[in-house]
């Protein structure tokens, strides 16, 4: 696996990074659960950057734009269902596929549009076309653009890779908005004074966000091997044993992350606008849905067999020496 | 429902009732009064603006009947006690499944603090508070003083027979539904910072006062910013004397960090309850197991420093471990909510749901507010574990 992105790939999460920037599109955002135009603008410029044209199963430049692209939409919080769209795409775009746990005969999605029409597909590759039972409600708080649906009609045959891609897809939105509230914590450590320093100046705080730094690289690298072994995997079950283990590590640092990143922040960060309250809102629902940090590992735990450790290919090449242990005995 | 509770001879502030007279009668008045009482139920699960007068008139009615009145001295409007019978009132409010204003918080806070440094105002207006009549909030942090209170900005100028206060205070919660607010200023900027600090009890309808709510997380309006603009106080609200605000509000921290994580306590073991009657419970036995510890623990420690300031004794830095307690179990009850409620939690529009996501909102709150985890660690450190400081860094 190389982990240097291409330029063709950077290039595009910046110009995505930019056209989100928009200040409009950012105020709007802040109030999301009640806000229908911030998601219909946030549309327009994934149009306008031309996120449906990516063919994410083609080649790996397309899968790893469309995982930044997923970053970059975290990093905003922007309240799109960036995970299903890019997994819809991996099956030619027609519908949104969302990832769920299909125990039970109700299942939770969030996000849930119904423009293109919805799929579902839980682990063992099963997919249903869905009926709504519950919709979106902007007067919810928490989860105003999850909703509830069912089955409709018989399953169809699908691939468990495409739940393994949808969960990488969202581990980089969640991987994104660790990112942002890192840059958060960041920013107000520096700004905030009090008791005649700044907060950056106390060692509980200088190593509380080292930690923060460290989980959150550790996550986009994990993020980036899971998409690898995605793409690259030889069956379905590795590919799912890789999305298990993504998105097990990103509940887990989503909690730490959004948790400091707040307590940080004081009271500030605990108004409705604040930009942290923002980030903390919008990801509630993507902590336990398909599944949450308990049965992630559970499910996990049954097929950790799948995951071997691979080394990487750039050492040990043709003209590269190994050097030999000294045996006991050889001549000094 | 005009009685009052042990209203008749032997009993009075010489020989109040013993604890468990006092709940035993308690909860048997609730019993008596279930029916009349069945809207306080109701409001326990509905939305702060509409509970907000069904509580207060709550708190009226147990002001009427003597409840509230017992762990008050009579000189203060009180019937004698202590407050272990408020502790008491606190517990069987929440198990009889009824709920109380948000009002009893702050009072518990600053009444104690104005009975000990301010006695003929406390006599003059714990009446009303207990009552409902009045409601209170606190006006400290600033903007640039959050938990560095010390530097706080807000200027109290004497002029005359009166004090002029000038500056701002934020987080103040329910100032938006208060009409009295204890503000800390400076009084005295020739001094140490914390030496010249007073308190002040103003009223938030006075000419120069302006409230303006702040929405949070929970979507409600949980806090507000005060400005005050050369704002007259009758000198007869400086609580205590000029330069006592420090020491008014070490004392008051102690009874916001034992008698409200009592009161919360109470509270959380009336969720727990809750979520044992939901349908998830069965799936989650060793979480609640869990929760169930963390609320416990807080309890006994609640309880023990309760027990402690009601002999007059000051539990002193140590009243930190309380507070940290408090925000670990509440923020643990509400995790284990969500996992329970599952679906139920992210999409019913019920009551019940509503106020569960409302609920597990505020417990974010719960490391900050009072004084931050930070803060009470540091405390811990430095002054309970006599742990050196951390040194300031040069450059």
């Amino acid at each position: 696996m190389d982990l240097t992105i291409p330029s063709e790939v950077s290039d595009f999460a910046r110009v995505a990074r930019e056209a989100l920037a928009d200040p409009n599109l950012a105020r709007a955002r802040a109030g999301f659960e009640g806000d229908v135009g911030a998601r219909l603008e946030t549309i327009r410029t994934l149009e306008e950057l031309g996120a449906d044209e990516l063919d994410i199963s083609a080649d790996e430049i397309s899968a790893l734009a469309g995982a930044h692209l997923a970053l970059e939409l975290g990093r905003v919080a922007a309240p799109v269902p960036i995970a299903a769209r890019l997994t819809g795409l991996v099956v030619g775009g027609d519908h949104l596929i969302h990832a769920v746990d299909s125990t039970g005969p109700r299942w939770l999605v969030d996000h849930l549009w119904a423009d293109p029409a919805p799929l579902v597909v839980d682990l063992n590759g099963t997919m249903h076309e869905v009926t709504v039972l519950i919709g979106a409600s902007h007067q919810r708080q928490l989860a105003p653009l999850a909703g509830l649906v069912t089955a409709q009609g018989a399953p169809v045959a699908g691939d468990p890779t495409l739940w393994a891609w949808h969960e990488c897809f969202a581990a980089f939105r969640a991987a994104g908005a660790c990112a942002a509230a890192v840059d958060l914590y960041r920013k107000h450590a520096r700004d905030r004074v009090q008791f005649g320093r700044q907060l950056k100046a106390f060692q509980a705080v200088q190593q509380d966000f080292a930690d923060l730094v460290v989980l959150g690289d550790g996550l986009l690298g994990l993020c980036h091997y899971a998409l690898w072994l995605i793409r690259t995997a030889s069956s379905p079950r590795t590919a799912v044993a890789a999305a298990l283990a993504v998105r097990s590590q990103s509940l887990e640092v989503l909690a730490a992350t959004l948790r400091r990143a707040q307590q940080i922040h004081g009271a500030t960060g605990f108004c409705y606008e604040h930009p942290v309250s923002t980030i903390v809102r919008s990801l509630q629902v993507q902590r336990h849905v398909p599944l949450g940090s308990g049965r992630t590992t559970d499910a996990l735990a049954e097929r950790i067999s799948e995951l071997r450790l691979l080394v990487p290919p750039d050492l040990g090449g043709a003209d590269e020496t190994i050097p030999q242990p000294a045996r006991e005995g050889a001549s000094r | 429902m005009s009685e009052v509770a042990f209203g008749e001879a032997p009993y009075g502030a010489q020989q109040p009732p013993t604890p468990d007279e006092f709940r035993t009668a308690l909860a048997e008045w609730f019993r008596a009064h279930r029916d009349e009482l069945s809207g306080v139920r109701t409001a326990r699960g509905a939305a702060r603006e509409e509970a907000h007068e069904v509580l207060l008139d709550f708190q009226r009615r147990l002001y009427d009947a003597g409840w509230t009145r017992w762990g008050w001295s009579p000189d203060v409007g009180g019937l004698g006690g202590s407050a272990i019978h408020r502790g008491i009132l606190y517990d069987e409010v929440w198990a009889a499944g009824l709920a109380i204003t948000d009002g009893v918080f702050p009072f518990e806070t600053m009444a104690e603090m104005l009975v000990r440094f301010d006695p003929e105002l406390a006599a003059k207006f714990l009446p009303a508070a207990m009552r409902g009549d009045d409601f209170w909030c606190q006006g400290f942090s600033e903007p640039e003083a959050g938990s560095d209170l010390a530097s706080l900005r807000a200027r109290a100028v004497a002029d005359g027979e009166h004090w002029v206060l000038s500056g701002q205070k934020v987080w103040t919660s329910n100032a938006d539904v208060a009409n009295r607010c204890f503000v800390l200023a400076r009084s005295n900027a020739g001094v140490a910072p914390h030496r010249g600090l007073s308190m002040f009890l103003v009223d938030l309808a006075a000419p120069g006062v302006t409230v303006r709510p702040l929405m949070a997380m929970t979507g409600e309006p949980e806090f507000a910013e005060i400005f005050l603009d050369d704002v007259r106080v009758s000198g007869d609200r400086l609580i205590g004397q000029p330069g006592q605000g420090w020491t008014q509000t070490m004392y008051l921290l102690q009874w916001e960090r034992s008698m409200y994580g009592w009161q919360r306590q109470a509270w959380l073991h009336s969720r727990l309850g809750d979520l044992l009657g939901e349908a998830g419970a069965a799936d989650r036995p060793t979480e609640l197991g869990a929760a169930f510890v963390a609320v416990s623990a807080l309890r006994a420690r609640c309880r023990d420093s309760l027990r402690a300031l009601s002999r007059g004794e000051s539990p002193g830095p140590e009243i930190s471990v309380d507070k940290i307690l408090l925000a670990s179990a509440e923020q643990l009850v509400m995790d284990v909510a969500r996992e329970v409620l599952a679906d139920r939690f992210d999409l019913d529009d019920d009551r019940a749901a509503v106020k569960w996501r409302r609920d597990f909102m505020y417990s974010r709150a719960a490391s900050i507010y009072g004084g931050s985890a930070e803060i009470q660690r540091s405390i811990i450190a430095e002054r309970c574990l006599d742990l050196p400081r951390e040194p300031a860094r040069a450059g």
